[in-house]
């Protein structure tokens, strides 16, 4: 018997052999896959997939990877900023006292339009003490100077 | 008590029906029939966990989408293994068992065969096919044995394989053609 055939189709030769293979395996792990089956069907039915407790620790579970993951970045995020503040304070430069003092002079003192005499003039001081207000705005050296001009103009 | 152990019987009677075409499905896939065994064991304790949940209609298609998902998962530890395998040098764990032999081409000058030779030849096309299955990819292979062997639906073998249908006729049609190369002088 010629074993080409053409009569026969090309799908039933394949599946034949498949179910040969298959029949091969099956004969081969019987045994095995008898215990697999009786084993599967043993801890299905006591463990159900589904129930309450499992979905509980399901839920519980799935967060646990990003809690761990978003605290070591906290972590890091915190020791880092430790790290810095601490290299801030090393690198930061001592300022000499004298450079202290001459930062809370106030501005229109250092202005060189304001005339020297004018902060030479005691009467100036007495008159600054009374309008103290203007003390406080250091920074604005214009209005500082506007009251500067004011004392002028008085005198 | 009574639902419980008629839901078992049916079980039972799926599993013992199904379970030979599965591990065919297995080995194809991870070519090692001890691997094979191993990842069919999970994908049937999965399977029985939540077959309950389903229609029995859908059974079948539920229990190749667990099983392939196990053939994943396996393949991705298994390669981790590989990697681990080659830092570690003195490993014993680096076998490789994915080659076959080709099979033994028979005579072909002989004209008429008697029923011994017949067979002898049948054996050898069981052979050949096996061989020539083997070496096709594993898509291919998949898309070949859920949709023609099994007879399951486009659809159904395009869920399972997490691909479109489309994929699916191109993967049978790939399969299909180098089977037919492979074999043709056997077949045609």
């Amino acid at each position: 018997m010629n074993y080409k055939n053409k009569s026969k189709p090309l799908k039933q030769h394949f599946d034949k052999n498949l179910d040969q293979i298959e029949a091969r395996l099956s004969q081969k792990h019987q045994q095995r896959l008898n215990e697999i089956s009786q084993k599967a069907l043993q801890l299905g039915s006591t463990r159900p997939l589904f129930s309450l407790h499992s979905t509980l620790i399901q839920t519980l579970i799935k967060p646990l990877p990003i809690l761990i993951l978003s605290s070591l970045l906290m972590l890091s995020v915190l020791i880092n900023t430790l790290f810095e503040y601490q290299n801030i304070q090393e690198k930061s430069p001592n300022i000499p006292d004298n450079v202290l003092v001459a930062n809370k002079i106030p501005t229109w003192v250092k202005d060189t339009q304001v005339p020297l005499e004018l902060l030479e003039n005691m009467d100036f001081y007495v008159w600054l003490s009374q309008h103290d207000h203007i003390a406080k705005c250091q920074d604005q050296s214009l209005l500082a100077a506007a009251r500067v001009n004011q004392f002028r103009s008085r005198q | 008590m009574t639902n419980s152990w008629e839901k078992n019987k049916k079980l039972d009677y799926f599993l013992t029906k199904y379970r030979s075409k599965l591990l065919v499905f297995a080995v194809f896939s991870l070519k090692n029939e001890d691997q094979a065994l191993d990842v069919l064991q999970e994908t049937m304790i999965g399977f029985v966990k939540v077959a309950s949940n389903y229609n029995e209609e859908a059974w079948l298609n539920l229990c190749y989408k667990i099983l392939k998902r196990r053939i994943i998962d396996f393949q991705r530890k298994q390669r981790w293994r590989n990697r681990l395998c080659a830092i570690i040098p003195f490993s014993q764990l680096n076998a490789d068992q994915s080659e076959h032999k080709k099979p033994a081409q028979i005579d072909e000058t002989q004209g008429l065969f008697s029923d011994v030779e017949s067979q002898y030849r049948a054996d050898c096309l069981a052979d050949e096919f096996e061989y020539a299955f083997k070496r096709l990819p594993k898509r291919q292979q998949e898309a070949y044995l859920l949709r023609q062997w099994q007879g399951m639906s486009t659809l159904e073998t395009a869920e399972i394989m997490a691909c479109s249908s489309g994929s699916v006729k191109t993967h049978l049609s790939r399969a299909m053609q180098s089977l037919k190369v492979s074999l043709g002088e056997w077949i045609e």
